[in-house]
């Protein structure tokens, strides 16, 4: 396994990706959107690259998707996946999408109803795609609840929840600058979140306050300490915005911020 | 400023404006010795010539603890804690109960050491602590344990 290393503003080093990426490698695997940082990845073209030595390319859309209007097709990715819990839907479901001629050659990791054509005490044919991989009794709840998040996410307009989120990030990255002892992380253009610390003030004690606020944000290493140990941080405070949040709400974390400065001064 | 001085302040802010909003922290979590053990942690750094070491990470925050302990007496009943240090890196609860434990725990027989309950760990820090910060609360009281342990 190799990993495309991160250059200093948070971005992928594609020069290095593209020495990395040889014909041996089998699987191009790469998130759209950074969990911690914000950072779009220019996926398309590391797709265009993964086909480029024979290998297929593999996009973890979980913070992309809910964000960004994404297209499988034009991104030409064999496999993308994304969760309902970050796109105001359930919890306990998600979408594993891949082209039909990969997903006709795999077999069914899973077996019950509906994934079976014919059964004989001697043998078995799968059903079609997708049903090959929908076996038993399927999550219906989470299936109609996730229907209805993207259905509602769709009718405000992917583009217009992608501006939302950009003009956030922006706004809250220019507001939060200007605050004292403050650090940023990621790069400018980010989208979805902003991850940030502030000096001398551990981030596990700056969400604990900024929650007695009414102020959500998760701290910690985010799931990503390879990432973390090479900022050198041990954790960042994570703000996370949706088409629910307003400008109003940075200033809310701008002013509980500086109320947290204030805790641990006296 | 002492918890009084604080009251009759804020009593007398309410009385002041009464119309306005109060806007304060409930911050019985990080009252004043609570941040002065995070600031000015005692025991902390390195213990030359300690007995045991011994180290305990808290993934999910990345919190770290070492501890060192230096350990006198030769038959089991005997035996004392006569120094500890503590090193790591964490938010300032973890930090402080370290501080807090390491001046509560030096000096008493091992016996003793081993003996100290959670709950009496949570007393020292003095506040209440929710069940998502009682694992900071309680990593250096772990770390100790388990380096007696070995």
């Amino acid at each position: 396994m190799k990993f495309i290393p991160l250059k200093n503003d948070g971005t992928l080093d594609l020069k290095a990706a593209q020495e990395l990426c040889t014909r041996k490698t089998k699987i191009l695997s790469v998130m759209h959107v950074s969990n911690v940082l914000g950072t779009i990845n220019p996926v398309k073209e590391l797709m265009a690259l993964a086909h480029d030595r024979g290998a297929l390319g593999i996009i973890d859309g979980a913070q992309s998707v809910p964000h960004l209007p994404v297209d499988v097709k034009e991104l030409n990715c064999d496999f993308l996946f994304f969760s309902g819990h970050k796109l105001l839907g359930p919890s306990g479901i998600g979408v594993l999408y891949g082209k039909t001629k990969h997903l006709e050659t795999m077999e069914p990791f899973l077996f019950g109803g509906d994934m079976i054509k014919e059964v004989s005490l001697t043998g078995a044919s799968w059903n079609d795609v997708p049903w090959k991989f929908e076996a038993g009794t399927p999550n219906i709840t989470g299936v109609i609840g996730l229907g209805a998040a993207i259905d509602y996410l769709s009718a405000l307009g992917r583009d217009a929840v992608a501006q939302h989120g950009k003009e956030l990030v922006g706004y809250a990255r220019q507001e939060l600058a200007k605050i004292p002892g403050i650090k940023l992380y990621g790069p400018e253009e980010g989208t979805a979140v902003v991850s940030f610390s502030i000096k001398s003030i551990p981030p596990h004690d700056v969400a604990a306050l900024l929650d007695r606020e009414g102020l959500a944000v998760r701290a910690g290493n985010h799931c990503a300490m390879p990432l973390l140990s090479k900022l050198g941080v041990p954790g960042t405070v994570r703000a996370s915005f949706s088409v629910y949040n307003t400008p109003e709400d940075v200033d809310v974390l701008v002013a509980g911020i500086k109320k947290v400065q204030e805790v641990f001064r006296q | 400023m002492n918890e009084v001085q604080k009251m009759a302040e804020k009593q007398e802010a309410g009385m002041n404006t009464g119309l306005q909003e109060e806007v304060h922290f409930s911050d019985d979590l990080y009252r004043e010795h609570i941040l002065d053990h995070f600031k000015n942690p005692r025991n902390f750094g390195e213990l030359a010539n300690c007995t045991l070491r011994h180290k305990e990470q808290n993934p999910l925050c990345g919190d770290e603890m070492e501890i060192m302990l230096k350990i006198d007496g030769q038959q089991a009943q005997e035996k004392k804690l006569v120094d500890i240090r503590f090193q790591g890196q964490g938010c300032a609860i973890s930090m402080a109960a370290a501080s807090l434990l390491s001046e509560h725990i030096k000096g008493k027989s091992i016996e003793d050491v081993k003996n100290v309950q959670p709950e009496e760990m949570l007393g020292l820090l003095g506040v209440q602590v929710g069940v998502v910060r009682r694992k900071c609360a309680l990593l250096a009281l772990k770390t100790v344990h388990k380096a007696l342990e070995e």
